[in-house]
This record gives structure tokens, sequence and C-alpha cells, in this order.
């Protein structure tokens, strides 16, 4: 990609983010309806996690780990569900109907302008909420955070949003092979809920595909850990998000090659 | 209702059946992929509860009773589901719904149909992956032998899906005052989830929360049904029967009213 491709493309986006915002000024009401309801979907993700820490004594460590789990899970997903997740669901209608035509003729790159060109600016209250639980629990529960373990967090948060958008993109690119496969993105959405709660839940062959194959836990329970216990080297997140990124571009490469629509 | 009109119904009725199963079967992957999803969240419930318990966790219900009931609330929500809400919105802000006031049967007759061919296709796709997950827990599940129990549960399971279709009526006819309703089926959604009783038991809940989700209506169309089979004894059902009945009677009666209501002031396309 040159220089003026990615002048362009960050100019694409920002028209594209300002035009979302606009959109949903002009439907404010249904645009205040979905923040609350982004809250709401928050507040019930947290409480089946809150309900079962309960019950697991008077262990502190585990409760810390469960509210902080939460926290992230919340700004994760809510990066996700602004910015990426929108135009995953769009994607199969994309393909079936042949509108996957008008991103390739685009002077931008294909996958940008087919996936990341749906944004639902409310979605980033979600972060907001996040942040928030993530600031009261260090409080509440005195952690003293140090930089480091701040930054581990950020860097493993980061690296496990990017990570479990390839793989939800992996599943969404099966549209190029198998017809009306929409609900694949359901799946990645209730699989991703594995990531609220702390890992050691878990049987031990569950916890190694949450973090590889199926990372969910990158997502919540890990980057919470670093908070708690920064260990984890923070070389292997660019890593993580390399191996995903080019599994990624491979399939989208093969299944582009497929891509025959009505009117091409 | 006439014999003729009863007649002309069922008739339309199953030729509408027909032809939404014939739909269905061309899209066979979404269907795999539809229940694949709806088996995933009861599934990662089941992991961490079995796993909070081997940490030492102390919920109020035993082993057995959370297992069997995880394994078995993917079927229930499933079949007490309703998705009406959007489609009936979309055809009253598009005047589609003019193609269904002019034919001689009830304007609902194709949602309820869709809505019983979905879940016979459901049931069949989704079958086999609750045998598959329930394979690794067989010891732990308890379930009744009692005829007369698996007849309650059938009982059950339809007042709480008519239940639910009142509902999903209720919230799409709003859109004969409001043009969007998705963010209110939304919120609908999040309070079915969660007060249902599709995520976690209801028992597991917090005490002080006992007398509200009794009285509340979305547990009478997961959890209750679950109950019913998982109950030590039956003759403590019958207030959850009655209660059950009870909200069904005014689902009904809430979703004939907004629709004539909504009716009156519809004003589709062509209408």
């Amino acid at each position: 990609m040159n220089q003026r491709t990615v002048r362009v493309t960050v100019l694409v986006w920002l028209k594209l983010f300002r035009q979302a915002v606009m959109r949903d000024l002009q439907f404010r009401s249904q645009a205040w309806l979905h923040l609350f309801a982004g809250i709401g979907e928050l507040a019930v993700g947290i409480l089946p996690v809150l309900i079962l820490t309960s019950y697991a004594g008077s262990d502190s460590a585990l409760q810390q780990a469960a509210v902080l789990t939460v926290g992230v899970f919340a700004l994760t997903t809510g990066l996700m569900d602004c910015f990426v997740t929108p135009g995953l669901r769009r994607f199969d209608t994309a393909v079936r109907k042949g509108e996957l035509d008008l991103a390739l003729v685009r002077p931008v790159p294909t996958f940008f302008y087919a996936v990341l060109r749906w944004i639902q600016p409310t979605e980033l209250a979600r972060c907001v909420s996040g942040t928030a639980i993530l600031i009261v629990a260090a409080s509440t529960f005195d952690l003293g955070l140090g930089p480091e373990a701040v930054l581990a967090m950020i860097v493993w948060a980061v690296a496990g949003t990017v990570a479990y958008c390839a793989f939800w993109t992996d599943l969404t690119l099966l549209a190029f092979w198998v017809r009306s496969i929409e609900p694949v993105n359901d799946l990645a959405a209730a699989w991703r809920v594995a990531g609220q709660y702390p890992r050691q839940f878990f049987p031990r062959t569950v916890q190694i595909i949450l973090v590889s194959f199926a990372p969910a836990a990158l997502i919540g329970s890990f980057p919470a850990e670093q908070l708690l216990d920064p260990t984890a080297a923070l070389l292997l997140a660019p890593v993580v998000v390399l191996v995903s990124c080019s599994f990624t571009a491979l399939i989208w490469r093969y299944g582009l090659a497929r891509y025959n629509s009505a009117s091409s | 209702m006439s014999t003729h009109a009863a007649r002309r119904t069922g008739s339309v009725f199953c030729g509408l059946l027909r032809q939404e199963l014939q739909t269905i079967a061309q899209y066979r992957w979404w269907l795999v992929a539809m229940q694949a999803s709806v088996v995933v969240v009861p599934l990662i419930s089941l992991l961490v509860w079995r796993g909070a318990m081997a940490n030492g966790a102390e919920p109020p219900v035993t082993r057995d009773y959370l297992t069997t009931y995880l394994v078995l609330v993917s079927v229930v929500t499933m079949l007490t589901s309703s998705w009406t809400a959007r489609f009936l919105a979309e055809s009253i802000r598009l005047g589609h719904l003019n193609a269904w006031l002019v034919r001689p049967c009830s304007t609902h007759l194709v949602a309820v149909t869709n809505n019983v061919s979905e879940k016979l296709a459901k049931l069949a796709t989704l079958l086999p992956l609750i045998v598959v997950l329930a394979v690794p827990y067989h010891r732990d599940l308890e379930l009744p032998a009692h005829p007369g129990r698996w007849l309650l549960f059938l009982w059950a399971l339809a007042l709480g899906a008519t239940m639910m279709f009142c509902f999903d009526v209720i919230v799409g006819s709003l859109a004969f005052w409001w043009d969007d309703v998705a963010a209110v089926d939304r919120f609908r959604q999040l309070a079915a989830a969660f007060l249902s009783g599709a995520l976690i038991p209801l028992s597991v809940m917090p005490t002080a929360w006992g007398p509200f989700l009794q009285v509340q209506p979305f547990g009478y169309a997961v959890a209750f049904p679950i109950q019913t089979l998982l109950a030590p004894d039956a003759a403590t059902l019958w207030t959850g029967l009655a209660m059950q009945a009870a909200w069904v009677l005014l689902a009904l009666v809430a979703a004939r009213f907004v629709w004539v209501r909504g009716l009156r002031r519809y004003s589709g396309a062509g209408a």
C-alpha cells in the first residue's frame, strides 16, 4: 500500500466516522436508547459473573480478577462493536447480494471499505463504563497499579481485540464459500462471552482454546490478569497480532478469488 | 370462528408451513450456525459453574440441578423464543401489511407459521448438538421418568411460547406509532435474556430478588418450564402454573388491544 492510498484511506475513515456521528445526532432518541441498551447489555453481562463469584467464597484475588475482567471486557467489546462488528454483520449480505462490488471499485483497500465502514459511535459508551469499572475496582481493592501493569494490560487488550476481530472475520469470510452464513456472527458474539469470566474457572483444554484458536480470553481475562501480575512477555503481543491478521489475510485472498457477484 | 373459517385457516397454515420449510431447507448452514450459537452461551455457563464448584463455590443448588438445567436451557429458550417484532414493524412501516389485511385469515398467521416452521427445523438441528453436549455430563443429568411431568413440561412450553409471541406482537405493533422500534426490541430481548433464566438459573440469583423474580413474566418462558421437570414435587408447581396462565392471558389481551388500536392509525401505502 503506497503513501497516497494510506492518506486516502484515513481521510475516508474520518469521513465515515463523522457521517456515523451525524446519523446518531439526527436520530437522537434511537441513539440514546441504543446507548442505554449497550450499557444494559454490559450490566446483563456483568451480573452472571458477579453472582458466580459471590458463591466462590472469600477468595479476594478471584473477586478482583472477576471485576477487572468485566471492566476490560467492556472496554474491548465496546471498541469492537463500535468499529468492526457492524461491518462484519453486514458482510454475508454484501457477498450474497453482490454489494461487495461497490467496495471493489473504490480507491481504498477493499477489506477496509467492506468491513470497517460501518460505525456505531453509541457503543463507545461501553468503553467509558469499562474504564470506570477499572478505575473504581483499582481504587476499591487498593491495587496500587504500576505503569508496567497498565501498559501490559493495554498492550494485551489491543492485541486481544485485534486477534478476536480476526477470528470473527475468519468465520464471517466463510460467506465466500457457504450460502447465508450470517448466524456465525451470533456464534462469534456468543463465544466471546467466555472472555468475561476468570480463566481459572474453565477446564485446562478450554483455557488453551481461549488463548489460541478462539481467543476470547484475550479480550477479557488475560489482559485483566496482566493488571494483577504483569508477567506475560509483551513481545508476544505483536506476534499474536501478526499471526492472526496473516491468517485472516490469507482467507480473504482466497475468498475474494472465489467471489463472483451478480454484476462481475 | 365458523368451521369453514377454521378449515380455511388450517389449510392456509399448512400451505405456508410447507413453503417456510422449503425455504429453510435452502439455508442449511444458516440453521447449523444459528443453533451452534444458541448452544454456546449455556455451554460456557455450564463450564464456568462446574469449574467454580470444583474450586469450592457453593451455590444454593446442586451440581446435578445446574448441569441438567444448563443442558436443557438452550432447547427451552429456542422453543419459547419469538422473533416477529422486527418483521412486523417493518411490514407496518413499509406498508406490506396491506397484503395480509385483505386476506380472509389472521394477519398474524404468517408470523405464527414462520415461528412454528423455524422451530421445527431448529429442533432437528439443535437436538443432536444437545446430545453431544449432554454425553460428557450424562451421570449428572437428573430427568424425571414420569410421563405426567413431561406433559406438564410441554404444556408450560406451549404457554411460554404463546406469551413470548404476544410480547413480540406488542413490541412490533409499536411501529404504528414510532418509526423505529429496534431499540425497544433490543431492551425487551435484554430483559428476556436475563430475567427468563436463559443465561443462569433464576434459583442461583440473590435471594433478595426472589419476590420480584417470582412475579415477573419472563421467568415463565424459560425457567419455569425447566422447573416442571426439575422440581422435586409436582404439587409445588401449581402456583407457578397459575401465574404462567395469568401472564399468558394478560399478554394475549394486551397484544390484541395494542394491535386493534394500532390498526386504527395505520395508513400504509395503498391502505
